[in-house]
């Protein structure tokens, strides 16, 4: 995948401030945000609707801690890529419930764009001396049988 | 049963222990001697209290296995060390979940002293147990309680973060919608800080010991996130920052006091596409805790701008906050900013 090509975006958060300042951090980055979705039903229908590339997911939605399983049938069911995006890591499973890696919060501009490169290479890159905190990676083992963003 | 051709019959010979059974017959601990014969290691002895607690009559006790006393749900590994120890001769401290003969199950803790004869040889074991039940029951609760500690405390760092994400998604959605380049400085650049304040609660949280912080992950955090405010290539970033622990209360003034130091640098020095390079160093100096940060930018007479004195501000506050000294230096080029901060040896020590 070309790193220059515009990604179309699914936000999955239940906090609406934070989603649309992150619409507008993905639009300035040069993306698509193609649907915000606050609860697991609508992510789900919005996923189907809109086919999104990559969708962004926190774990904690409007009716519960019901990410990861929005994550995990996003991915294996919709063919979408998925990051969480959480300032509650720990819920994570430890299958990454099919996500390619976790941008803590509060996330950071960098944090993003690296989750975002990571994404665009569409291969996991070493491991880097300084890396950031706010994007963990899942590496390649963690991702087998989730899909590609193509 | 094999085990019964080991016991001594008590009516044809004189019993060697009588006297010793009869010191802890009337004992209101309940006592139990084993005899050193494997594999069975049979009960020889039961004291009243025994019988009491396990509900037990003499008959069925005596003669069985030592194993017979703790119920089915023992850990095999707890019961293959104290045979172990019977085969070695060997003193032996186990708690057991024992089983009496109603079938109800108590916890004992078990405490094994070998007797020897005057040759050295073990004769027996002798056996004293304890009921921990109320113990095992406190220790339960407790443990209960701390788990649910663990959830609030984890709920509680949740929300923090949350919070403090909700406040600079807040001002950064303000400052996107403003018209004048100048106020959505002023707005990026409370982000920013809050940013600052972030960082702070993603590594204590982060991190197994909550209590102290790594000081070089921080600073890392914090220029990674700065510099990118500079195109790439204009500046080399240089960076020596030894992992020192930094006790969680002073977190986040050193946050904000770095975030200060290296922000000024990044957006004062270098204008108009100066080149250059930036030097951050933090490490101990005698007792204290040394950061400098260098640049050989167009030094301090160029005039900062008049938000860039809020920036210096608040950092002579947070330095004196910390207890510490701020010092400028004009290099010529360039300008090096120094906080010197006492922070005690022991709270220093990172492993």
């Amino acid at each position: 995948m070309s790193s220059e090509k515009r990604l179309r975006i699914l936000v999955v958060e239940d906090e609406i401030l934070i989603a649309l300042e992150l619409e507008s951090l993905l639009q300035d980055l040069g993306h698509d945000v193609v649907g915000v979705a606050t609860s697991s039903a609508e992510a789900l229908a919005l996923g189907q609707e809109v086919k999104p590339d990559l969708a962004f997911v926190d774990i904690h939605l409007a009716d519960g801690p019901t990410g990861v399983d929005v994550a995990r049938q996003l991915a294996a069911r919709q063919g979408v890529t998925v990051l969480f995006m959480t300032a509650n890591a720990k819920r994570i499973p430890e299958d990454f419930g099919g996500a390619w890696g976790v941008i803590a919060k509060p996330y950071t501009e960098r944090g993003v764009r690296e989750a975002l490169s990571y994404v665009m290479a569409g291969k996991p890159r070493e491991p880097q001396e300084e890396r950031t905190v706010t994007f963990l990676p899942f590496g390649v083992t963690a991702r087998e049988g989730s899909p590609q963003a193509s | 049963m094999l085990a019964h051709t080991h016991v001594p019959d008590m009516g044809q010979t004189q019993d060697p222990d009588a006297s010793l059974k009869a010191a802890y017959r009337p004992l209101r601990v309940p006592v139990l001697m084993i005899a050193a014969h494997g594999p069975e290691y049979p009960i020889v002895f039961a004291n009243a209290a025994f019988l009491r607690m396990s509900g037990c009559s003499g008959d069925e006790v005596l003669g069985q296995s030592w194993r017979s006393i703790v119920g089915e749900h023992a850990e095999p590994e707890a019961l293959a060390a104290l045979e172990a120890s019977l085969k070695a001769g060997e003193g032996h401290d186990a708690e057991f979940l024992c089983r009496r003969s109603d079938g109800a199950s108590l916890w004992g803790s078990l405490s094994v002293s070998p007797v020897r004869n005057e040759a050295g040889r073990v004769r027996l074991f002798i056996v004293t147990m304890t009921d921990i039940g109320a113990t095992k029951q406190r220790e339960r609760l407790l443990e209960e309680q701390l788990e649910q500690k663990k959830v609030l405390l984890q709920e509680v760092e949740h929300r923090v973060k949350n919070s403090l994400q909700m406040t600079a998604s807040l001002v950064l959605l303000k400052a996107r919608r403003l018209k004048s380049p100048e106020a959505r400085k002023v707005l990026q650049e409370v982000a920013e800080r809050v940013g600052a304040l972030a960082a702070v609660h993603r590594l204590l949280h982060g991190s197994s010991d909550s209590g102290r912080f790594n000081i070089r992950d921080l600073a890392a955090e914090l220029v990674g996130e700065l510099i990118l405010a500079l195109p790439e290539g204009q500046v080399e970033l240089s960076l020596d920052v030894q992992p020192i622990a930094v006790p969680a209360s002073k977190a986040a003034a050193l946050a904000l006091l770095l975030n200060e130091a290296i922000g000024n640098a990044v957006k004062h020095a270098f204008p108009d596409g100066r080149q250059g390079r930036l030097t951050i160093t933090i490490g101990r100096m005698e007792s204290d805790l040394a950061i400098t940060v260098e640049d050989d930018g167009v030094g301090l007479d160029h005039a900062p701008p008049p938000e860039g004195s809020f920036g210096k501000t608040l950092m002579t506050m947070l330095a004196h906050q910390l207890k510490g000294r701020l010092t400028w230096h004009d290099m010529e080029p360039g300008t090096r900013a120094q906080v010197v901060l006492p922070i005690g040896a022991e709270e220093t020590r990172f492993e």
